[in-house]
């Protein structure tokens, strides 16, 4: 699904309306002795339908910002995942990476033109600060501390809570 | 009436501000039929 062939970049104005498509927003959860990432999103995100929502998902849309690019390699759009981190926040380098899961949620306008490529980052320390002023509250919790504020987090975040342990096993 | 080079100039240069100011955000997206080509799915699908 991530080969160059497979996707292209629309405008977002349309793409929002336009079930047909599915805008591809990378997810990665951060995670480190057994603690995963958890954030408040502040009013100044780009997301007004998220904010004051919990979420261990950090990423945003995938940009055309070099000059000419009509699609991404697997190369190129994984370097569009780290630059998505390193923007919002200031975290070491992982130890490893890689792609966990797809999310789809057709259930409600959302989630019906959006599809969520889920990334594990295993980082050396549970020690990260935010870069973007979007981000609050951030803070590694254990898998049963986020059970137990599942509630107040947004539907992705959700979705992986209640698939953490098969997400987070290698 | 002839119209000054600096006047064409001068209006090439607004409209290509505004174009710039204008251009539109492109985001990454892939065709629905492609997901349903591999196998639609509700919720998390692990890889």
């Amino acid at each position: 699904m991530l080969a160059r062939e497979n996707n292209f970049f629309a405008p977002r104005s349309s793409a929002e309306n336009d079930p047909s498509l599915k805008q591809i927003i990378p997810y990665t959860i951060l995670s480190s002795a057994g603690k995963i990432l958890r954030y408040k999103r502040g009013k100044k995100s780009g997301e007004q339908r998220l904010v004051a929502k919990g979420s261990i998902g950090i990423g945003g849309h995938m940009n055309d910002n070099d000059e000419g690019l009509f699609a991404l390699d697997m190369e190129a759009y994984l370097a569009g995942v780290q630059r998505e981190i390193l923007e919002e926040l200031i975290v070491e380098r992982p130890k490893h990476t890689r792609i966990g899961a797809l999310i789809n949620d057709d259930s409600n306008e959302v989630g019906q033109v959006h599809l969520g490529v889920v990334h594990i980052f295993e980082l050396p320390y549970p020690v990260a600060e935010k870069r973007e002023s979007m981000i609050l509250n951030l803070e590694f919790l254990t898998p049963e501390q986020l059970r137990a504020e599942r509630d107040t987090l947004e539907t992705w975040s959700q979705i992986c809570v209640d698939n953490l342990e098969k997400l987070l096993a290698e | 009436m002839s119209i000054s080079k600096e006047f064409v100039d001068q209006l090439q240069d607004f409209g290509l501000t505004s174009w710039s100011r204008m251009k539109e955000e492109m985001v990454l997206v892939v065709r629905r039929s492609l997901l349903e080509s591999l196998g639609m799915f509700q919720g998390l699908r692990l890889m």
